[in-house]
């Protein structure tokens, strides 16, 4: 047991973690959701007591689980010719209230121009550049979830969901030789980020990249969650967005499929 | 908390020494950010994103250096760091071999070295492979 909140337990399973969260948490990838709300001020379980995991059950102490029925996490998908531009400029206003810190802010803006340049062959030398952000970001910052591991989600997700897996993949493997370097729960959910999966808030706001008009209101419940973590997941968003944006205005026309 | 903001025209280096140049700038002791990049609509947006107020009339052919710092000598710091780095590396264009004219096209520059890869570096959008030269020198 990694750790235990009135809403959440945290299993660790063969170094992947497994999540039990109550109906009212936030829905991670890689959670057994319970049909009921958490009681407040009352952990879900003791991390007194080993876990026990496998059978289509978990059993933490008291807590014991069975599988009803099997979901599976959103994975967003944007069609192309979305209006990418128009919903960086709506994403990037929407987000102002939620600054980074200014070393942050420089890594987060590294870390879009490296993703900017476009095109695989040229990867050698951009790696590089790939490189160096995402060292300052992975494990960045307070928390459960580093800042800078939920911009990198953010931005493994939206890369995947814009048609763009050669440059998430690049991203990917940068990531991956870095995870160790931050907690075993914020690991587990770059995992799920490099396959694209995503929360559910994450995933309305990136589908709505395709119809800047809907941001304003699908961004308000990401920002809600954890202290920092849903601004973090949109910032990383935005640097996906603008980087696959100036990526595809530099490419020749007859590369641009 | 002093923010430096300079513009400096037409001046260019390719977005990969940039790239490296900004990560130098802003490891420097007292640097807390630091942006040095090709002024494009991007690394504007980027600019302004971590609230540097770069003046108006600024484009792709300006090279933006924005660097917040704790204090003035922090912020030398981090210019001198970044002289450094862009000397470090040729700027393209000019003469590297004392003595022997540059190559005038892809070709004869790959007949000279024996290279099998060219990097082509410009301050604009992408360069089309079939304007690079009329020689034979696409994928080997």
């Amino acid at each position: 047991v990694l750790a235990c909140f009135p809403t959440a337990v945290y299993l660790d399973v063969d170094g992947r973690v497994v999540a039990v969260v109550t109906a009212d948490a936030v829905r991670l990838p890689m959670s057994i959701v319970l049909a009921r709300p958490g009681s407040p001020g009352r952990s879900l379980a003791s991390d007194a007591e080993p876990a026990v995991v496998g059978g289509g059950e978990v059993r933490v102490g008291a807590l014991r689980v069975t599988v009803a029925r099997w979901w599976a996490p959103p994975r967003p998908l944007v069609a192309p010719g979305a209006p990418l531009r128009e919903a960086a400029a709506v994403l990037s206003r929407s987000i102002a209230g939620r600054p980074l810190d200014a070393a942050t802010a420089t890594a987060v803006a590294d870390l879009t121009r490296a993703l900017s340049v476009p095109s695989v062959p040229r990867s050698v030398a951009h790696d590089g550049a790939l490189a160096d952000p995402v060292r300052a970001l992975v494990g960045r910052g307070p928390g459960l979830t580093p800042t800078g591991d939920d911009v990198l989600a953010g931005a493994l997700v939206t890369l995947r969901a814009l048609g763009e897996p050669l440059l998430a993949d690049r991203l990917a493997g940068v990531v991956r030789s870095r995870l160790p370097r931050t907690t075993a729960l914020s690991a587990s959910l770059l995992e799920c980020a490099m396959d694209g999966h995503a929360l559910p808030e994450v995933d309305a706001l990136v589908t709505a990249l395709a119809a800047p008009d809907l941001l304003a209101a699908r961004i308000g419940p990401l920002l809600r969650i954890g202290s920092s973590s849903g601004g973090d997941l949109a910032h990383g968003v935005l640097v996906a967005t603008r980087a696959v944006c100036a990526g595809r205005a530099t490419r020749l026309p007859e590369e641009a499929a | 908390v002093t923010d430096h903001v300079e513009v400096r025209r037409g001046a260019y280096h390719d977005s990969v020494t940039l790239m490296q140049a900004s990560r130098t700038v802003a490891g420097v002791d007292g640097v807390d950010a630091a942006l040095v990049a090709m002024a494009t609509e991007l690394n504007l947006e980027l600019a302004a994103g971590m609230g540097f107020d770069v003046p108006p009339g600024t484009g792709p052919n300006d090279l933006l250096v924005a660097v917040r710092a704790s204090d003035d000598d922090a912020v030398a710091d981090g210019l001198a760091a970044l002289t450094t780095a862009l000397a470090a590396r040729p700027t393209g264009g000019g003469d590297g071999t004392a003595g022997e004219a540059p190559a005038r096209t892809t070709g004869s520059a790959v007949r000279r070295a024996g290279a099998s890869l060219v990097l082509v570096s410009v301050p604009a959008a992408m360069p089309s492979p079939r304007r690079w030269t009329h020689s034979r020198t696409t994928p080997r």
